[in-house]
């Protein structure tokens, strides 16, 4: 038993494998680049936000929020974020990443201030020497890069808010999923380099649930969504190939 | 240094448009507009101005969203609702009925959008210098930066030269005369388009009665002859060269105005921190009158495109949140410049004339073609389906 808790605390959330891939990627923010899908799913992601949060979609929308982003990836969330009025705090363990998100995040120089921070730092890392918790944590795209998901989950607990949302979006490990992201979108349509996507690594909606309600968390709201190959947009869909989800703590009695 | 959202070179109808629909938003901030003219005035009571324009369906949806439609001077809008197309070549012509356009004075809408734009606007201020530094927003005149400039300044644009963006495409070797007549009778419902033996389209456009405006389109000898004569020989001439279904005309109401004939297209309607939109993006043969039109669905689009970003929390600026303007708007305006340019040839071609005088008989008699062409004449397929800034 003892061995097995020490596993788990010395054990990380990092694949190593895919985060030597991320620090190849050169084109986060090029035009028509391998992120660009990432780019127009921004829109629904930052839509979904403010829908489960009810609050309209208008100005400084996030004011007086503190967001943690966790795998900033270019930055194209935070920035979101930022823009939006939030005060963000962005992480990531490839420092290619972060040095792309630092660097973009200073080509508009209303980003120039403390409130949108960049860093190169595990999440588990994170929650230990954190004290502070966060009103909205986003995890887009990032569990599916995850090694030890219950370590993740347990560490985004930790940095929650007892009434902050945590948003999880990601893709489900079916026969689908290789077909679209992996030979689809890797192979043939080649909107995304080869080799991003581990389809082991892949979680479903049900595996994510297990782990949020070891920690308490509920699921609030999970939806499909769907990437349109002819005009380029994500869209809510019926189909939960790749799933964005909603959470927050259970209420203590 | 002053910081602005969005700063629009230019303050004609499709400028002005983009400025009220983004206003309207209230999702920007701070929206400025240059323009090198004074400040124009719009005499409701003088004789009608020369430059008119044909708006559209889908123009007067865009022009009422922001509210500017009933700013209109309403006495002075006119619309009508059929149009006769023939050929002095041959006996067939065209008919469409149930169109719903309007022919209105470019200061009428220039005017109304004035008035509903209650933004910041200079005018008598020219655009010199524009300069763009990496981590900086674009600094326009050394006097204040913009987070996007938008160039809506004519097809000699500006925007478009300071940010060495290319342009192809060809003059026509023609020129478009218009000037405003006074007609014979009092029906100001039906417009007439000619062409002419050499393959060249006379419009005779109705405004409110008994004033008309022509667009001549002529080769450039036709073009020196024509501006050469006196109003009265002028008037005969006309007389003699308007089709057989239109009206004569009594009068000559103002001097006749002349602008060059182009067919071009910017390389890019976009770059870092920059849009172009209108005429300083595209031009064409102003035959049936989409050139303003095409530019309001640009507005439209840009529109769309700079509050959906904004309201995400992107950067109005980059490349990737104007790319979606781009490849709608070139979408949408190649379809119609060959449309376009598949009509005028079409009307020039002398070998094919027996078969197009058969092809506008059969197309003349059967409705459900003529309906489709008017619907996507009056509304394009490809334009804007929804308004942002009234959700």
């Amino acid at each position: 038993m003892i061995r097995i808790k020490l596993l788990k605390y010395f054990s990380s959330t990092i694949n190593q494998a895919d985060r030597q891939n991320f620090n190849k990627i050169q084109d986060w923010w090029s035009v028509g680049g391998s992120m660009a899908p990432l780019y127009s799913y921004n829109h629904l992601r930052v839509q979904f936000i403010h829908e489960i949060l009810n609050r309209p979609q208008k100005g400084k929308s996030l004011a007086g929020l503190h967001s943690l982003d966790v795998g900033v990836g270019g930055g194209i969330l935070s920035e979101s974020l930022r823009r939006l009025g939030s005060k963000v705090t962005g992480i990531d363990v490839s420092e290619n990443s972060i040095e792309t998100a630092i660097q973009h995040k200073n080509t508009d120089p209303e980003l120039n201030d403390s409130d949108l921070e960049y860093k190169l730092i595990s999440i588990e890392e994170l929650s230990k020497n954190q004290e502070k918790q966060f009103d909205i944590i986003t995890a887009m795209e990032v569990i599916e890069h995850v090694e030890n998901l219950p370590l993740f989950i347990e560490s985004l607990g930790k940095l929650l808010k007892p009434d902050g949302k945590l948003f999880i979006s990601s893709i489900n490990k079916s026969y689908e999923s290789y077909l679209k992201l992996i030979i689809g979108a890797e192979y043939i349509a080649r909107v995304v380099p080869q080799g991003t996507h581990d389809w082991n690594n892949f979680k479903t909606p049900e595996q994510v649930w297990l782990q949020l309600n070891k920690q308490k968390i509920n699921i609030d709201v999970l939806r499909g969504v769907e990437y349109n190959l002819l005009n380029g947009e994500m869209k809510y869909s019926n189909n939960e190939t790749q799933y964005i989800m909603a959470c927050s703590k259970q209420k203590m009695e | 240094m002053q910081i602005y959202d969005v700063c629009i070179i230019g303050a004609g109808p499709v400028g002005l448009s983009l400025a009220a629909a983004l206003q309207k938003s209230k999702q920007l901030n701070k929206v400025l507009i240059l323009d090198s003219i004074k400040k124009p005035k719009f005499n409701k009571q003088g004789l009608p101005n020369q430059r008119v324009l044909s708006v559209t369906q889908s123009s007067r949806e865009v022009l009422q969203s922001v509210g500017a439609w009933d700013k209109l001077e309403q006495g002075r809008v006119n619309p009508y609702n059929r149009m006769i197309i023939d050929e002095s070549n041959g006996q067939d012509y065209l008919e469409f009925k149930n169109q719903q356009a309007h022919i209105i004075e470019y200061d009428n809408i220039v005017n109304a959008l004035l008035e509903v734009y209650d933004g910041e606007i200079e005018f008598e201020s020219k655009l010199e210098k524009i300069e763009l530094k990496p981590n900086e927003y674009v600094t326009v005149n050394d006097k204040f930066q913009c987070k996007l400039l938008i160039g809506s300044d004519g097809n000699k644009s500006k925007v478009k030269e300071c940010s060495n963006i290319g342009t192809y495409g060809h003059s026509y070797h023609q020129m478009g005369i218009v000037c405003t007549v006074e007609r014979t009778d009092q029906d100001s419902e039906v417009a007439y388009q000619t062409y002419l033996s050499n393959g060249c389209p006379l419009a005779l456009l109705p405004l409110y009665n008994p004033y008309s405006s022509i667009v001549w389109t002529a080769y450039m000898d036709d073009y020196k002859y024509l501006m050469s004569l006196s109003d009265e020989e002028f008037l005969k001439v006309l007389n003699s060269q308007l089709g057989r279904y239109a009206p004569r005309i009594k009068s000559i109401s103002n001097k006749r105005m002349a602008f060059p004939l182009q067919s071009l297209q910017a390389q890019r309607y976009i770059q870092k921190r920059i849009a172009l939109i209108g005429d300083a993006a595209h031009s064409n043969h102003p035959m049936a009158g989409q050139g303003m039109n095409m530019g309001i669905n640009d507005a439209a689009l840009l529109a769309n495109c700079i509050i959906k970003n904004s309201r995400s929390g992107n950067d109005i600026g980059l490349e990737q949140s104007l790319e979606e303007y781009e490849s709608q708007a070139k979408l949408m305006n190649y379809t119609t410049s060959i449309a376009m340019e598949l009509i005028k040839n079409t009307y020039e071609n002398k070998t094919i004339s027996p078969l197009r005088q058969l092809g506008a008989k059969i197309i003349n008699n059967l409705d459900p073609i003529k309906q489709i062409m008017i619907q996507y004449g009056s509304k394009h397929p490809l334009g804007p389906s929804q308004f942002e800034w009234v959700k």
